[in-house]
């Protein structure tokens, strides 16, 4: 197949029918090249919005509504070049299965694009402008990866939700992307038990998965001053760093998460001397505290709520506690182990002043 | 060991050719399954297997090289004949070892065939999507066939040119995919996944076949230098190569995923990302590898095979004997339905494989040694016996060491010997 006869398909999404809930939209995205800034050197380049096409074609199967496509088209469908897939929420509480299965069979498809949830309607996102990149929908992909970098954001390209959707020790996670006005919002990832979504964690509890689970550090903190109600300072962690123990007690399996964080103050709303140890020390305790209370409100939710193994705990037991993981049936069991969370803030450096600046 | 003086012989392959003879027809089709399979029975501990695998492979190849030097030289068809007559009724040698050679030559052709058709299956799959499968499988024969025109020192050269061309991309591929490795994917290790171990040692033995390819060629390895190092290196290189591979499978994969994927190398080579942006997708890179690493095996094969009917039926020109095999080579390609039928056949000729080129090697082995005492023929002993009485003849003193000794081992042997090789 040569070059110019395709016609690539940079991301695409897929959604309930509107008129008839048994069938799915998918849409494209097809970048025209003429339009992308740099391209060809004509006076007509320009980005953004005018550089796409969006298609959409409806059938039973994604395989049929992507041939629904076709008949619109001009030239072939060429997904070798497709970076963002996004997946409406309402499909993926649903059955996720036809998606993956189809992903999987088809072999242009390349396991390091993103994959993303959308709450609502998932073609939304091939219709807005964020205005900072040629092609507007590699913001998403470019606002995953930068996110990842700093580690706000958990990694999670498609064949990584592939690898956790196959292993039975850990129940997959998506990142999910919200439209908003003029561009893309991330708002937490969405939680799935087999095929389906059954729940989602908004960013803190996020960033208490990732302390777990991946040893980052995830976002900032804010703590709450001493004195004066309502004001915080805010902390930076740089490292965390988590330590797992499981022990199985009188049938009752405890799990001992030893977090590390270490960091900086990055704001500070409060009166608070940073020369004194023993204030050091409270802040610190203090720190440790909220983050302690951010895990424990993460647990509740994979635990009681949604009941998935959304934090790899199964994962680390089946690798480091072998005889555990084969006493029990993990899927019935992860719900009842109890977990216990402990931090260890170490705070490194308060920024260039010392005390409040005035 | 005193270095080995090589003197200038063009035609005689050096021990890095025989290297390079075992290592390039080890690697084909079976690396992209290997993940896979070795992680099949035995989950995340596949690379155990992978361990015990290399071990019994050297120990096989150490008996074939043992084989090949015992037999210095002579044409593997004639010493097959050879030692299965026993003294009394040597007609027993041809009626056994003939319909032995046939399959043989039988089995390396069906290699061949098949090793060219899942060439064709993942080259479809994966990057000529549109190209039709006879094309490819036709361009794979044919480019063995030309091989088959030359001499069997080309083929030598060709493989132990190709060597780095494969094995460097391929380790640097293996090494690369370890940046999106978990290493909780390979715990627990214990405690052993006994159970699991001899269906998983079966599979792996059968990735390591192919070094059989070097009993047709050992009429062309000279006596006077030692195979046997460089062959137990070439093993070596495999194994680590493998151990490599299916390590990082694991670690990137996990055991479960592995078991979804049909060709899992090649997805491996699809997650790894090059830090430096000259070609976005690796599996190019890979695929281009591999066409050498298959076109190895199914030429050496291709070769060995028309080789041993001329040598059977003391035919000059092996190239028509190539010729005529090209047709059918085509047809049993062509004739597997589907991967299925492919995998399952591959799976089967593996069993067949590993008994022709490991077992009754080693078997042929035994055999000569119990003959002969370690010596290359009774009489031989007999009658260097009568002319030193005093000397306990050694197989040592038979070997390498001087001309003279070798001259009248040679004359001793030319009862049997159909070509009396040149003595340097």
């Amino acid at each position: 197949m040569e070059l110019e006869e395709r016609t690539s398909v940079i991301a695409f999404t897929v959604d309930i029918n509107q008129k008839n809930p048994k069938l799915l939209d998918v849409s494209i995205q097809i970048p025209i090249p003429i339009k992308i800034v740099g391209a060809g050197g004509g006076g007509a380049a320009e980005g953004g919005r005018e550089a796409v096409k969006v298609m959409t074609g409806s059938g039973s199967t994604i395989s049929e509504a992507k041939q629904n496509i076709q008949k619109n088209l001009n030239q072939r469908l060429f997904f070798g070049h497709t970076r963002v897939v996004a997946i409406s929420s309402e499909v993926a509480k649903t059955d996720i299965s036809d998606f993956v299965d189809n992903m999987r069979r088809f072999p242009q498809i390349r396991r390091l694009l993103v994959p993303v949830i959308v709450p609502g309607r998932a073609s939304q996102i091939l219709e807005k402008d964020p205005k900072l990149e040629q092609i507007p929908v590699m913001y998403i992909k470019e606002m995953m990866e930068s996110g990842a970098k700093i580690q706000l954001i958990p990694d999670i390209s498609l064949g990584e939700f592939f690898i956790n959707m196959s292993d039975s020790s850990i129940h997959p996670i998506m990142n999910m992307v919200t439209p908003t006005d003029n561009g893309f919002k991330w708002s937490g990832v969405a939680v799935f038990n087999g095929p389906k979504m059954v729940g989602q964690l908004n960013d803190e509890m996020v960033w208490a998965y990732m302390n777990l689970h991946e040893n980052h550090p995830g976002g900032d903190i804010k703590i709450p001053c001493f004195d004066e109600k309502g004001k915080y300072s805010v902390f930076h962690a740089r490292k965390a760093k988590t330590k797992v123990k499981v022990e199985k007690k009188n049938h009752q399996i405890h799990a001992y998460y030893q977090v590390d964080v270490e960091g900086d103050i990055r704001e500070s709303e409060c009166n608070l001397d940073f020369n004194n140890e023993e204030i050091i020390n409270k802040i610190q305790k203090s720190a440790a505290e909220v983050y302690e209370a951010r895990a424990k409100k993460m647990i509740q939710y994979v635990q009681k709520d949604i009941r998935a193994d959304a934090i790899g705990l199964g994962f680390i037991v089946r690798a480091r506690y072998p005889e555990i993981w084969r006493a029990v049936n993990w899927e019935q069991e992860f719900p009842n182990v109890q977990i216990h969370v402990t931090y260890k803030v170490n705070m490194r450096r308060f920024g260039m002043v010392i005390g409040k600046s005035r | 060991m005193n270095k080995q003086n090589l003197s200038i012989e063009t035609d005689k392959f050096t021990p890095s050719q025989s290297m390079s003879l075992i290592i390039s027809s080890i690697i084909g089709v079976g690396i992209l399954l290997l993940p896979r399979t070795t992680s099949k029975y035995m989950f995340q501990q596949g690379w155990i297997a992978m361990v015990i695998g290399l071990f019994a492979t050297l120990c096989f190849t150490w008996a074939i090289t043992k084989l090949i030097t015992h037999m210095r030289g002579r044409i593997f068809a004639d010493y097959v004949i050879h030692i299965l007559a026993p003294t009394r009724y040597p007609w027993i040698g041809k009626l056994i070892g003939i319909p032995l050679l046939f399959a043989f030559a039988g089995l390396w052709l069906l290699l061949t065939a098949l090793v060219s058709r899942a060439f064709g299956e993942v080259v479809i799959t994966a990057v000529l999507v549109n190209t039709p499968l006879e094309v490819i499988v036709t361009s794979m024969l044919l480019v063995s066939l030309y091989l088959c025109m030359k001499k069997e020192i080309v083929v030598a050269r060709v493989n132990e040119f190709l060597i780095p061309v494969m094995i460097v991309p391929l380790l640097i591929l293996a090494l690369l995919s370890f940046q999106n490795a978990n290493v909780y994917h390979l715990m627990p290790l214990f405690p052993l996944e006994t159970k699991g171990i001899p269906k998983s040692l079966v599979t792996t033995i059968f990735a390591f076949q192919g070094y059989d390819i070097i009993l047709p060629f050992a009429s062309r390895f000279s006596q006077n230098v030692k195979y046997m190092r460089a062959n137990l290196l070439g093993i070596w290189v495999v194994g680590i190569l493998y151990i490599l591979v299916v390590i990082a499978g694991l670690l990137v994969f996990g055991y479960e995923e592995l078991q979804r994927q049909t060709w899992p190398t090649l997805e491996l080579v699809k997650t790894v990302n090059v830090p430096v942006f000259i070609l976005e997708r690796m599996e190019a890179v890979f695929i281009g590898v591999w066409v050498a690493a298959i076109f190895t095996t199914a030429a050496n094969y291709y070769y060995a095979a028309s080789k041993l009917i001329c040598d059977i039926f003391h035919i000059r020109k092996l190239f028509y004997v190539a010729l005529a095999f090209a047709p059918l080579l085509y047809f049993v390609a062509m004739h597997p339905r589907n991967l299925f039928d492919l995998l399952a056949y591959l799976d089967r000729i593996s069993w067949i494989w590993f008994f022709m080129g490991s077992v009754i090697p080693v078997f042929f082995l035994g055999l000569s040694f119990l003959r002969t005492g370690g010596l290359p023929n009774e009489t031989v002993r007999k009658s260097l016996k009568s002319l030193h009485p005093d000397r306990d003849v050694s197989h040592r003193m038979l070997g390498s060491g001087g001309a003279g000794r070798t001259d009248l081992c040679y004359r001793i042997h030319c009862g049997y010997q159909s070509k009396k090789p040149q003595t340097p």
